[in-house]
């Protein structure tokens, strides 16, 4: 009975076949949201059979598994999808190929599954495989246009790359082992000791590719030549599946040093890079780009500390974010329309009498930043008391601190009104969320790997030192891009500041001139 | 010439293109307008590489379906026949057109061998010289007039150097020219766009010297038509940069100045620098050219053609062999392409014409091929100029007094509303300017910019403020902290540190938007409405100011100002330390310290005097307010017999997601909703102030109440219903009910043309659907304007297709009211059909695309995918369906309810509408009461229909 779950690849399937002989526009999307749903129902059944017992499903050629974590992303994948069908029906309504790109959807989506769920080694990656080339062909959809053939290519030529690497990391861990079913390895990995450095290393270069890590990360903002929805879904489904393999292969992580700091290092220098690259990005669709490029680096750099399952709860709450943000787009203009960002000018404000003067109580703000500092750490503590041990948790206080201090100054440098009341609910919100923030990271973690996720952590084997330099690199480098900023605003500035100012945009402006640099040197330009 | 004026000169052809915020729609071909129509579009086709009438099977397809009347066609086809001294049957030309012509391009490609081509042999020698090849230079000319040197680099050498060029310009533009979407932006763009430029390449030279270095290097044969060539490339860029020129006040142009002459230095820089890095051949000039072409001349020639795609299929592939024989190619292609010629003449005269003179049969079919658009176009118009105008020359008679008479925007899509109205009971119904006669600057009372709520190409006269009625604190409250919470997630979003911890603890939240706009759309928006803040209810500051209350508040405005600037220096002072800075400001002895501080918030007295001034001009005197409320009332012509309920329906769209809200909006009031203007005139004409001081004497149991129309949703909102007394509250009642059946009804005819429609739900949740690329057909197929009287067209069934605007000829015996008319409303219909036009006939160049792969670029356009030029125009969705046109591209045709003199001489003492007329770009209709005929403007001579 169980077993239904293993339906759920095929269907995809199923719908694009049925559509392939259908040509009214009204059907073709009814059909595929009707079947779409039927995928979402069997996701629940197989999430709920999974959170009752806490036994993997396998299928009876040994091919296909079902376990707690490929629950969580079929349920996840499977409700993005009816969004992205549901949201495409009308959106692509008068594109040529419109019952192509329907096909074309299910395809991608059923790679994902296939993916999600398969068992033996050639299955992933025949899944990885296809997966990249349902990739390139929804970026090219549009067949007139020559830069969408071109930027497809560009990512296909990356992704080709990620699947050499994936592949011969499949084979070495074949020919160590002996056997090609994950659910087997699984075992062998917690209850043996091997050396697996290089199938590892391998493994997380694959995914870096996968994820848009530095330096692989060139593809990800210029897949904007595909159809909105087709970025939506990249966004928040193709572009995790790093993270997702990752934690697929979880254990072999133990047999191996230097592997996971690998991953560590890259997370970290993407997701600050990727996100200072979007700030000077022009237009949305490629801001939105970069900043899942640092999205993505995070992730990674989760799985680096040790942190799997966290990576898969950041992949999952990031994929809903962006692909809104995609999906809505065209508000930009609706925004700009709302507040232009122009100086005041005159207001009715003029006519009254008095105006209440908002006075901004500087104590006031010290206090209620400092005690919502604490507040933070203090929770964290407390809720990770056994993760302490693991100067993993440095590196996500350092993160949290830092938003917390820009949540707290926004917040007083905007509001007008600053009374008590405010005040206390602001600190307790925010207490409260990331009370539920920890707690759900840490039943992730439970969830997903029971008491094994300590094992994951000592993996990562972050030496004090390596944690300390990045909380150091990450401090100052906030600091010294506060001061740059701060500088910038002045432009009486002598000429020795404008000019670094100019030097340190343009490198921005160019992405660091990596991206022309890459295309160059193997002529794709 | 001189290379600055040569480059002046390039940029007099662009249109000005208004940022998406406040689209407006313009006619693209703007600065064409002084030639005739047929003339303007053939230059253009020239200039952007396109065609700019549709594919002959489209027209042919209206033929068939009757909308072009067979006798009209026939018409033109005659006057095409004598005007060019042809002595042929107009039936056969007809056919020609109808049958050969949407084949033209196969019949080439799929002739039979006809033995009698011995007597087309004459034609050999026409048709070589008409296609230059007997004069390869002269070909060779033409061609690379196309293209700029990269390009041409790139098509006869295999380099790649156009694109990479392009692609920086357009990086670099973007970000001088954006309006918020960056977080980081270009430094120093107060510097203007050339310093910027400047020391964002770290060079220092001027204007002149790169024109001069480029003119030296790549040596162009005129300067002038290069640089125009460059400036079609950069079409929307170019169009928006000229918009950003030409309006100095914006506010983003008062910080950051753009201007043509430097972005024309920016291209050029950079498609220098680009050459210089990466071409790898030794044609390093037009010179190098020229003289490569010398030796090379078939090489040359067909690497271009192939690049136009004038090249057959079997050629394609052989010249994309190794090492092909150019020379002999060459001789080959043309002998072929001649022979096909020849026998794609003899097969049509031969079956057709049978005319005797090949040479003749030749002409004519050339003729035809180049004018058959325009007689297509003309003949969609003159067909509906009959039809239509036939229909308007029967009047209906109101026998009675109107139950209550309802004002609307001349916009389109206020007719079928208005016809459902008037079926229901008897209602009267006109059509004005959607400004409703009050061209103001407002500020929204929550706001802090203004909304120009007047025609785009006009300013406003003067400013009012929105002021609340009602105690705000409740509000002020509610939207503060939805305010906070919106920009602190902002920020978090977009700092580099910040977002992975945000994302983490708040992105659940966007599940909100992501699940419940895509499955429950409709709960959604009910929800989202209960949870915003309400506004208050709202006044406007109609009446001027006193001296007094103008220095006072002017001195106000700016002690605020200055306590606010001294603050955000952590400098606190006081109201009165600050009035002291005031005074010293006006006499100008200020200290250091703050001098520098006032300079940097610009507070000096320039500034000064400009506020004061605004204040001054904020509002209307009581007199000036009665003129106002005449000036309306006689544009429109109504004059007595004022039913007991007046109701001014502004307009105004909603949708989700979408880029083009504006052009939704009206037109009338720059892109913005019409709900301010409508309330502010009713508030003046329900004045009994006012009404004390109109010359028009308004009963005084007459309300106006002013009312919404939301076009996507055909729903009438009525506000401001508090000064109706208790005894005519039922009638206003049964209105409310008879307004609500309209709506219904309106939106049944409208499922007939929307897809994926098939009921009235389908038609509302269009408003809020965020995956909707057609919230409604705004003002597509629009097709003419009528002038006149509502009874002349209140019988016929207009589908939304026509501006309708009242008017009353016996009541304008000066002709002031229709002059204002043709300076006002005529234009800006021209202009909305215009755009209409050229976004159907060329949608990738003049329009934007398909809204599908747009991407908003700094806040005020779009371009496709990554980045490209600048999309100017109308998206695809918006003209067509799927594959199909559904505007129908023709002139707009103008019908005016008046004697023919009386028209003529009106007309006549207008600048602009004179020009259009006479150059053909609107056609022009009488409808003449006096003599009960119709009179067609055509060729400069009116002639009866």
């Amino acid at each position: 009975m169980s077993s239904v779950v293993f339906l759920i690849p095929f269907i995809p399937i199923v719908i694009a076949a049925l559509i392939l002989f259908i040509d009214s526009k009204k059907v073709i999307p009814k059909i595929s949201i009707f079947f779409s749903l039927i995928i979402v129902g069997l996701s629940i059944y197989g999430t709920y059979q999974q959170f009752k017992t806490n036994q993997p499903i396998i299928s009876e050629n040994l091919l296909l598994s079902f376990d707690r974590l490929s629950s969580i992303l079929t349920l996840y994948v499977a409700i993005l999808g009816i969004v992205i069908r549901k949201y495409s029906t009308k959106y692509m309504w008068d594109e040529i190929g419109y019952k192509r790109f329907f096909i074309l959807l299910n395809f991608i989506f059923s790679s994902i599954y296939f993916l999600l769920m398969a068992n033996h080694l050639l299955l992933t990656v025949m899944a990885w495989i296809a997966l990249s080339l349902s990739l390139y062909y929804l970026i090219s959809f549009r067949s007139d246009s020559k830069s969408a053939t071109y930027f497809g290519s560009i990512t296909l030529w990356i992704h080709r790359l990620g699947d050499l690497l994936f592949v011969l990391a499949m084979i070495m861990i074949v020919s160590k082992h002996k056997t090609p079913y994950l659910s087997e390895l699984k075992n062998i990995w917690l209850n043996g000791n091997f050396d697996l450095e290089y199938s590892a290393i391998l493994l997380v270069l694959a995914a870096m590719v996968k994820s848009a890590i530095i330096p692989f990360h060139i593809w990800l903002p210029y897949t904007s030549e595909g159809p909105t929805p087709v970025s939506a879904l990249m966004h928040a489904g193709i572009v995790n599946v790093g993270g997702i393999i990752l934690n697929k292969f979880a254990y072999i992580f133990i047999h191996t040093e230097y592997a996971l700091n690998l991953a560590f290092i890259f997370g970290l220098i993407t997701a600050i890079i990727g996100s200072l690259i979007m700030l000077t990005m022009p237009d949305v669709k490629r801001a939105l780009g970069y900043s899942t490029v640092g999205q993505m680096g995070y992730m990674i750099m989760e799985v680096g500390v040790g942190a799997f399952s966290l990576a898969i709860y950041h992949l999952m709450v990031h994929g809903i974010f962006k692909a809104t943000l995609f999906l809505e787009s065209g508000n930009v203009i609706h925004q700009a329309r709302k507040e232009p960002n122009i100086t005041k000018s005159v207001s009715y404000k003029i006519f009254l009498e008095e105006e209440n003067k908002f006075n901004k109580n500087l104590n006031l703000v010290i206090i209620a930043l400092t005690t919502a500092l604490v507040l933070y750490t203090v929770i964290e503590f407390l809720l990770k008391q056994d993760l302490s041990n693991y100067y993993a948790a440095l590196i996500f206080l350092a993160f949290g601190w830092l938003a917390s201090f820009q949540l707290f100054s926004t917040f007083f440098k905007v509001s007008k009104i600053q009374s008590l009341g405010i005040i206390l609910s602001l600190i307790i919100s925010f207490s409260i969320i990331v009370l539920i923030y920890s707690f759900l990271g840490l039943a992730f973690e439970k969830y997903l790997y029971g008491d094994n996720y300590k094992r994951l952590f000592e993996a990562a084997n972050l030496s004090f030192g390596l944690i300390a330099l990045a909380v150091v690199f990450l401090l100052f480098s906030a600091v010294f891009m506060w001061f740059l900023s701060y500088y910038s605003t002045f432009s009486e500035n002598g000429e020795k500041i404008k000019r670094l100012i100019s030097k340190i945009y343009k490198l921005l402006y160019e992405e660091l001139y990596y991206r022309k640099f890459i295309l160059k040197l193997f002529k794709m330009d | 010439m001189n290379l600055l004026d040569g480059v002046k000169n390039a940029t007099e052809f662009l249109p000005k293109y208004w940022p998406l915020t406040m689209f407006v729609h313009h006619n693209p071909l703007h600065e064409f307008e002084d030639m005739h129509f047929k003339d303007a579009l053939k230059r253009a086709s020239k200039i952007f590489n396109t065609d700019l009438y549709m594919d002959p099977s489209y027209y042919v397809n209206l033929y068939k379906s009757g909308i072009i009347r067979k006798d009209i066609l026939e018409k033109n086809i005659s006057q095409f026949l004598d005007s060019n001294g042809f002595d042929v049957s107009k039936y056969k030309v007809r056919k020609f057109m109808v049958d050969l012509s949407p084949n033209w391009l196969s019949l080439k490609y799929d002739y039979n061998l006809n033995s009698n081509l011995d007597i087309y042999q004459t034609l050999r020698e026409t048709i070589i010289s008409d296609k230059m090849y007997n004069n390869l230079d002269l070909l060779f000319e033409e061609l690379i007039n196309n293209y700029s040197f990269s390009k041409l680099l790139d098509i006869i050498f295999d380099q790649n150097i156009y694109q990479l060029f392009y692609n920086e310009v357009v990086e670099f533009v973007s970000r001088f020219l954006d309006e918020g979407q960056a977080n980081i932006t270009l430094p120093f763009r107060e510097k203007g766009m050339w310093d910027c430029f400047l020391l964002f390449e770290g060079k220092s030279f001027d204007v002149e010297d790169i024109l001069k270095t480029f003119q030296r290097e790549i040596s162009p044969r005129d300067i002038e038509n290069y640089v125009r060539r460059l400036l079609v490339d950069f079409f929307g860029w170019a169009s928006f940069v000229k918009y950003r020129e030409k309006t100095p006040y914006y506010p983003y142009q008062e910080e950051n100045p753009a201007d043509l002459l430097s972005f024309v230095s920016i291209i050029l820089y950079f498609e220098l620098k680009y050459i210089r890095k990466l071409n790898r051949t030794n044609i390093r000039s037009y010179d190098d050219l020229y003289e490569y072409f010398k030796n090379n001349k078939e090489e040359v020639i067909l690497k271009l053609l192939f690049y136009r795609r004038e090249l057959s299929p079997e050629y394609i592939s052989k010249i994309l062999k190794k090492n092909p024989d150019y020379k002999s190619l060459f001789k080959e292609y043309t002998e072929d392409d001649t022979n096909r010629e020849i026998a794609r003449i003899a097969y049509v005269n031969d079956r057709l014409f049978k005319i005797e003179d090949p040479l003749e049969a030749y002409r004519l079919i050339k003729l035809i091929k180049e004018e058959e658009g325009y007689i297509w176009t003309k003949s969609i118009e003159e067909s509906y100029a009959v039809v239509y105008g036939n229909e308007f020359l029967r009047e209906y008679k109101l026998t009675e007094n109107p139950k209550a008479a309802a004002v609307f925007c001349v916009d389109v899509r206020s007719e079928a509303l208005r016809r459902n109205l008037e079926r229901i009971d008897n209602y009267k119904t006109y059509g004005v300017a959607g400004f409703f006669g009050i061209k103001v600057a407002l500020i929204e009372f929550d706001k802090s910019h203004e909304l120009l709520l007047c025609p785009a190409m006009e300013t406003p006269e003067r400013v009012i403020l929105e002021l609340p009625s009602q105690n705000t604190s409740e509000y002020e409250k509610k939207k503060d902290i939805l305010y906070t919470l919106k920009k602190t997630l902002e920020k978090l979003k977009n700092n580099p540190y910040t977002p992975f911890f945000t994302v983490e603890a708040f992105g659940w939240l966007f599940g909100y938007n992501l699940f419940g706009k895509t499955l429950f759309p409709k709960y959604l928006s009910k929800f989202n409405q209960k949870i915003k803040a309400k506004p208050p209810k709202t006044l406007y500051s109609l009446d001027k100011l006193s001296e007094d209350d103008v220095q006072r508040y002017t001195e106000k405005f700016f002690v605020e100002k200055i306590i606010h600037s001294f603050e955000l220096e952590s400098d606190h002072i006081s109201y009165e330390e600050a009035k002291d800075v005031l005074n010293r400001i006006l006499n100008g002895n200020l200290n250091e310290k703050e001098k520098r501080i006032l300079d940097k918030h610009r507070i000096n007295r320039d500034y000064y005097g400009y506020i004061k001034y605004r204040f001054s001009n904020m509002g209307y005197t009581l007199e000036e307010q009665a003129k106002l409320a005449d000036n309306f009332l006689n544009l429109i012509g109504m004059i007595d017999s004022f039913p007991s309920f007046i109701f001014l329906v502004g307009h105004g769209s909603e949708s989700d997601n979408n880029p083009y809200e504006s052009a939704l909006d009206c037109g009338a009031c720059g892109g913005n909703s019409g709900y301010h203007n409508v309330r502010a005139m009713s508030i003046i004409l329900n004045n009994t102030e006012v009404r004390k001081l109109m010359s028009i004497k308004i009963p005084e149991d007459t309300i106006f109440i002013p009312a919404l129309h939301n076009t996507t949703t055909d729903e009438v909102e009525f506000f401001d219903e508090e000064v109706i007394p208790d005894t005519k509250r039922e009638l206003f009642e049964e209105i409310k009910r008879d307004f609500k059946i309209a709506s219904v009804r309106t939106r049944q005819e409208r499922v007939k043309v929307l897809p994926y429609a098939d009921n009235e739900e389908d038609v509302l949740v269009r408003s809020i659907d965020w995956s909707e690329m057609r919230p409604e057909w705004g003002l597509s197929s629009n097709i003419g304007v009528f002038v006149g009287k509502r009874e002349s067209c209140m019988n016929s069934v207009l589908k939304n297709r026509f501006f309708l605007h009242s008017y009353d000829y016996t009541l304008d015996p000066d002709n002031t009211v229709l002059k204002r008319i043709l300076n006002g409303p005529f234009l800006i219909a021209q202009w909305i059909n215009a755009e209409h036009y050229f976004s159907t006939v060329s949608n990738e160049i003049f329009g934007s695309g398909s809204k599908v792969y747009h991407n908003v670029v700094g806040r005020f356009g779009v371009f496709n995918s990554n980045y490209s030029d600048l999309k100017i125009g109308l998206p695809y969705q918006t003209v067509y369906f799927e594959d199909k046109a559904f505007h129908e591209p023709a002139r707009i045709v103008v019908f005016v309810e008046a004697p023919l003199q009386k028209a003529v001489a009106a007309a006549s003492e207008t600048d602009h509408p004179m020009m259009l007329l006479k150059n053909e770009w609107v056609r022009l209709v009488i409808i003449d009461r006096e003599k009960n005929k119709l009179f067609l403007l055509d060729n400069g001579n009116f002639n009866e229909l």
